[in-house]
C-alpha cells in the first residue's frame, strides 16, 4: 500500500491547518511535504513531528519571531533595529551559528522558511535553532527559482554526535552528499542551518512518485490533525448542507 | 457593455494558456462573463472535454474491445473494456454488484453501488483484477496504485433499467419517450482521478498526448462505462429470455448517455483551480471572439447555422426538470430560440460581421440561457478556428507559486483596486453578504455549505470566499504603512498569505475569478456546478435542489464500435428528423 503525492500534499495542508496554521501557511507546508517526499525524504514524518511538538499557542506572532530569529542572531540591535538594519546586521554574520549559543526556543522551519523566501536578499542565509530542520529545504529550493540553474549548499549542525551534514538543493531536487548526512537530515529533531550558493553539481535522482507504506504511522498523525478541520456532522447539517430531501432513486 | 477590463491585457504570465489571440479580437470582459448567473447558463460546446476526447480518439484511430465478460445472468461479475491507442492502451475494469434497492443512494455517504469501476493504465493481469476486486468496490475506503487512473461508481435508474430489460427480453425495442425522460441506464455518483485514494497522480500521465486537456482519463472511463451499461442490460435481457430477447437498434441505443449525480463536492473546484478556470473560459471566449470577427458568410454557413438552431430546439424540447426556476429558464430558452429563428427569417443575416451582429442582438434581447446557447452554436460552425484552442485548456498545478513579497503595501493595494474592485466594493458588514460558510463535514469528508448565523461551523470555514478574503486583506493593508514591505506585512499577517498568493496568481488572468460573492445568502451552488459540467460536455442539466444536480454525458454519442464510422461532432446535436419523439412531462 502506498499514497500518491497529490493526496499526501492535500492531507498535509489540512493537517497544518488543523494544527493552527493559517490556510496560506498550511499550503506552504503541504508544498514542503510533497517536495521532500518527491525527493525520497521523509517530509510526512517531519511535519507530523513538528505539528505534534508545536502547540498551537506557539503560532501566535510566529512570523515576527521567525523573522527576528533570522535577523537578530547577532544579538545586539535586535529590539530597536529597523527591518533594513536587521538585514544589514545579518549580512555581517559569516558562519553557521552553533545552536547552543542562542537562548531562543527552537523555531518553526515552515515560518522560518517563509521569512527566507519572502526576504530574498537575507544574507548570508543562516538560521537559528530549528525544529525538524529538514522542512527548511523546500523553502531554500524556492530561492533557486529566482536565478535559473542556481543551487544552494545547505549545512545542518546539531548538538548530537552527528558531524555537520550537507545537502545540495536545486529547484526540484536535493542531493545528500553521503549516508551519514542522510541520517542527520532525516532524523534530527533540531538543528540549525547555513545555506550558501554553490556551483557543485550533483546527479539528480529520479523523483519518487509515491509515499511508501513505512510512513503509515506519520500519515495517521497527520490525519488526526486534518480531522480538526472537519465540522462534526449534525442531523441538520446532513439535511441542509448537502442539499436535498428528494429521493436519489428513479 | 464596458470593454475596459483585463480581458485584453497583454501582460503574459507563465501559467497562462497558450491560446493565441490576434490583437484586434475583442473578448467579452470578465465583468460580463464571470458572473455566476451567466456561468450557470453555459451549454456544452465543441470545446467541451467529451467532444475533445471523442474527436481525438477518432482522429488517432483508436480501437476498442470488450476484453473480458464474466457477468452472471443476474448481472453481477467483472467486465473489462480496453482502448488501444497509437502508443498505449487503457482498460476500464467494471465490477457489477447485486445491490438491494434500499441500499441504493447517490449521496456520498453511500457504501454500496450497482457497479464500481477503475481505469487501468495498460492491460491488467488476472492478479491485477484480483487485487482491484478487493479495493474498487470499497471506493473511498479502498486503496489504488500508480497503475490506476480513475475510480468511479454508478447506480442504476431502476425504473428505466428494468423497463428496457423487460422490453428487450420480450423482443421489443424500449419506449423512446421513456428513454428520453431519463436519458441513462446508470448514473455515476463520483468519478475520482488525479491521485485520489492512491490512484496515479496527474503528473504521471499529464504529458501523454491522448490526455492533453482536462479530465480526459475520467471521461474516457465514463464513455466506456456507458457501453458497459448497455451491454449489461442486453446481457440480462438475453439471460432472462434467450428465445425471444433482442438487442437495441443502434439509433435507439445511442439515445442512452451516462447519468451523473453531482453535489457540492464539485462546487469548490472552480475556486480551487483559478488558473485552470481561466484557461477553460479564455479558450471559449477566444473561440467566440474569432467567430464574431468573421466578416462575411456564405449560404453554406447560414444553412448550417439554421440547421443547428432547429436541432437545438429539439434538444430543448426534450429538456424537462422538476426544479421550478430551471424549468422557467428552459421555457424562456425555448421561446428565445423561436425568437431568434423568427428574427433571422424576417431580417436575415447582416452583410458585415453577421455573427457579431447576431450576438449583439441576442445580448440585448434574449435571456442568459439563450445568449450562452448562441455562443455554443457559433463556436460549432468553425472547427478550424476553434478546435485547436482545446489544447490550452489545462495547466500544471503541481508547483505552488512563490509569493513575491518584495513589493510594498501601497503596490499591493493598487493591485487589489485594479483587479478586485468588484470584491472590495461589497459590504461585508451585511449579514447577508457573509451568510454562508463552506466547510467539510467530518462524516464523509465532503464540502458542504452551512449557515454562518444558524450553525456552529465558522471555526471550520474553508478558504472559498475570495471576495470577502481579499476585502479583509485590503482592510488590513489600509492599517499598515504604505511604504512597508509586503514581506513585513505578511510576517504580521500570515492569515493573508492565501489571498496574496491568489492575487499574484490570477491578477493577469481575466477569467480566473468568479466575480461574485461565494458566501452570499443568495448564491446558488448549482451555478458553479453547471459551469463546470458544461465544460465536461454535460446535457440535460437537472437541478434536484440548489445544491445538487443530475446531468447526462455522452447522450447521442457514438459507441466505441461506431467511432470509426460516425462523426461524434455531428451527433452532438440530435438529428433534425427526431422531432416527432418530443415529449414533455
Amino acid at each position: 500500500m502506498s499514497w500518491s503525492l497529490g493526496e499526501i500534499q492535500a492531507l498535509a495542508v489540512k493537517a497544518a491547518r488543523g494544527a493552527g496554521l493559517s490556510w496560506g501557511v498550511a499550503e506552504e507546508a503541504g508544498y514542503a511535504v510533497r517536495w521532500l517526499q518527491a525527493n525520497g525524504a521523509p517530509g510526512v514524518t517531519a511535519l507530523a513531528n513538528l505539528l505534534q511538538d508545536f502547540g498551537s499557542a506557539e503560532y501566535a506572532n510566529i512570523g515576527q519571531r521567525a523573522f527576528d530569529s533570522c535577523t537578530s542572531y547577532a544579538g545586539s540591535e535586535a529590539d530597536s533595529a529597523t527591518e533594513t538594519e536587521k538585514v544589514q546586521a545579518n549580512t555581517r554574520l559569516s558562519s553557521c551559528p552553533a545552536p547552543t549559543t542562542t537562548s531562543l526556543p527552537p523555531m518553526c522551519p515552515v515560518h522560518t522558511g517563509l521569512v527566507l523566501s519572502d526576504y530574498e536578499s537575507l544574507q548570508p542565509r543562516s538560521s537559528v535553532l530549528l525544529r525538524q530542520p529538514l522542512l527548511l529545504l523546500p523553502f531554500v529550493s524556492q530561492l533557486t527559482r529566482l536565478e535559473r540553474g542556481s543551487q544552494f549548499l545547505v549545512t545542518l549542525s546539531t548538538s548530537s554526535s552527528h558531524a555537520p551534514a550537507s545537502v545540495v538543493v536545486g529547484n526540484e531536487s536535493m542531493t545528500l552528499l553521503d549516508d551519514s548526512s542522510k541520517t542527520c537530515w532525516y532524523q534530527s529533531e533540531q538543528g540549525s542551518c547555513l545555506y550558501q550558493p554553490t556551483t557543485q553539481t550533483q546527479p539528480i535522482q529520479k523523483p519518487a512518485s509515491r509515499v511508501p507504506n513505512k510512513e503509515q504511522a506519520s500519515i495517521t498523525k497527520l490525519e488526526w490533525f486534518a480531522h480538526k478541520t472537519y465540522a462534526p456532522a449534525t442531523e441538520e447539517s446532513r439535511r441542509k448542507g448537502a442539499g436535498s430531501e428528494l429521493t436519489d432513486n428513479d | 457593455m464596458a470593454d475596459t477590463d483585463t480581458a485584453n491585457n497583454s501582460i503574459a504570465d507563465s501559467s497562462r494558456s497558450a491560446n493565441v489571440k490576434t490583437p484586434e479580437l475583442h473578448l467579452r470582459p470578465s465583468d460580463t462573463v464571470m458572473r455566476l448567473s451567466r456561468m450557470g447558463a453555459f451549454h456544452q460546446s465543441r470545446l467541451s472535454f467529451i467532444r475533445v476526447l471523442l474527436r481525438k480518439l477518432k482522429q488517432e484511430n483508436w480501437t476498442f474491445e470488450r476484453s473480458r465478460w464474466q457477468i452472471t445472468a443476474n448481472g453481477t461479475g467483472v467486465a473489462t473494456y480496453t482502448a488501444h491507442g497509437p502508443e498505449r492502451s487503457y482498460t476500464l475494469i467494471a465490477f457489477a454488484h447485486d445491490l438491494p434497492d434500499e441500499a441504493r443512494s447517490d449521496r456520498v455517504i453511500a457504501e454500496a453501488w450497482d457497479a464500481t469501476f477503475t481505469l487501468f493504465d495498460g492491460l491488467p493481469t488476472d492478479e491485477d483484477i484480483e487485487r482491484l476486486m478487493q479495493q474498487v468496490p470499497l471506493q473511498e475506503a479502498g486503496r489504488l496504485s500508480d497503475s490506476e487512473l480513475v475510480l468511479s461508481r454508478a447506480n442504476r435508474s431502476v425504473r428505466l433499467f428494468e423497463s428496457v430489460c423487460d422490453a428487450l427480453a420480450n423482443g421489443r425495442q424500449p419506449d423512446i419517450d421513456e428513454i428520453e425522460a431519463v436519458g441513462y441506464l446508470m448514473r455515476t455518483t463520483a468519478v475520482y482521478g488525479s491521485g485520489k485514494f492512491g490512484a496515479a497522480d496527474r503528473s504521471r500521465w499529464a504529458e501523454r498526448p491522448e490526455f492533453k486537456g482536462s479530465f480526459q482519463p475520467e471521461l474516457l472511463s465514463v464513455w466506456l462505462i456507458r457501453t458497459f451499461t448497455l451491454d449489461l442490460v442486453e446481457h440480462m435481457a438475453q439471460a432472462r429470455a434467450p428465445e425471444s430477447a433482442t438487442r437495441l437498434v443502434p439509433e435507439i441505443r445511442r439515445r442512452f448517455g451516462v447519468g451523473n449525480s453531482t453535489g457540492l463536492g464539485m462546487a469548490p473546484f472552480l475556486l480551487n483551480h483559478p488558473v485552470l478556470l481561466n484557461n477553460w473560459i479564455e479558450a471559449r471566449e477566444t473561440a467566440l471572439a474569432r467567430v464574431r470577427d468573421v466578416n462575411t458568410i456564405g449560404q453554406r454557413e447560414k444553412e448550417k447555422f439554421l440547421d443547428l438552431l432547429s436541432r437545438v430546439q429539439i434538444n430543448v424540447s426534450h429538456w424537462s426538470v422538476d426544479h421550478q426556476q430551471q424549468m422557467q429558464k428552459i421555457n424562456d430558452l425555448a421561446k428565445d430560440l423561436d425568437r431568434m429563428q423568427q428574427q433571422l427569417k424576417q431580417h436575415g443575416f447582416a452583410d458585415d460581421k453577421p455573427w457579431d451582429d447576431l450576438y449583439r442582438w441576442a445580448e440585448s434581447m434574449l435571456s442568459l440561457e439563450a445568449q450562452e446557447q448562441l455562443v455554443s452554436l457559433l463556436i460549432e460552425l468553425y472547427p478550424q478556428k476553434v478546435d485547436e484552442l482545446a489544447s490550452g485548456m489545462c495547466c500544471d498545478e503541481n508547483t505552488i507559486s512563490k509569493i513575491d513579497a518584495t513589493g510594498t503595501v501601497a503596490e499591493l493595494k493598487t493591485a487589489i483596486r485594479q483587479h478586485y474592485l468588484w470584491a472590495i466594493e461589497n459590504n461585508f458588514e451585511r449579514k447577508a453578504s457573509i451568510a454562508r460558510v463552506w466547510y467539510v463535514s467530518a462524516e464523509k469528508l465532503e464540502p458542504r455549505l452551512g449557515e454562518r448565523f444558524e450553525e456552529d461551523i465558522e471555526p471550520y470555514e474553508q478558504p472559498l470566499s475570495p471576495a470577502r478574503d481579499i476585502a479583509r486583506l485590503y482592510d488590513d493593508l489600509g492599517k499598515a504603512a504604505d511604504d512597508s514591505s509586503l514581506a513585513a506585512f505578511l510576517m504580521q499577517h500570515p492569515e493573508h498569505r492565501h489571498s496574496v498568493r491568489r492575487l499574484q496568481t490570477v491578477q493577469y488572468l481575466p477569467y480566473a475569478e468568479i466575480r461574485d460573492n461565494t458566501i452570499a445568502a443568495e448564491m446558488l451552488p448549482i451555478d458553479m456546478l453547471r459551469c463546470k459540467l458544461s465544460f465536461f460536455g454535460a446535457t440535460r442539466f437537472d437541478p434536484r435542489s440548489d445544491r445538487w444536480v443530475r446531468i447526462t454525458l455522452f447522450k447521442d454519442a457514438p459507441f466505441p464500435d461506431e467511432l470509426a464510422l460516425l462523426d461524434p461532432d455531428e451527433l452532438a446535436y440530435p438529428p433534425a428528423n427526431s422531432a416527432q419523439t418530443v415529449s414533455r412531462h
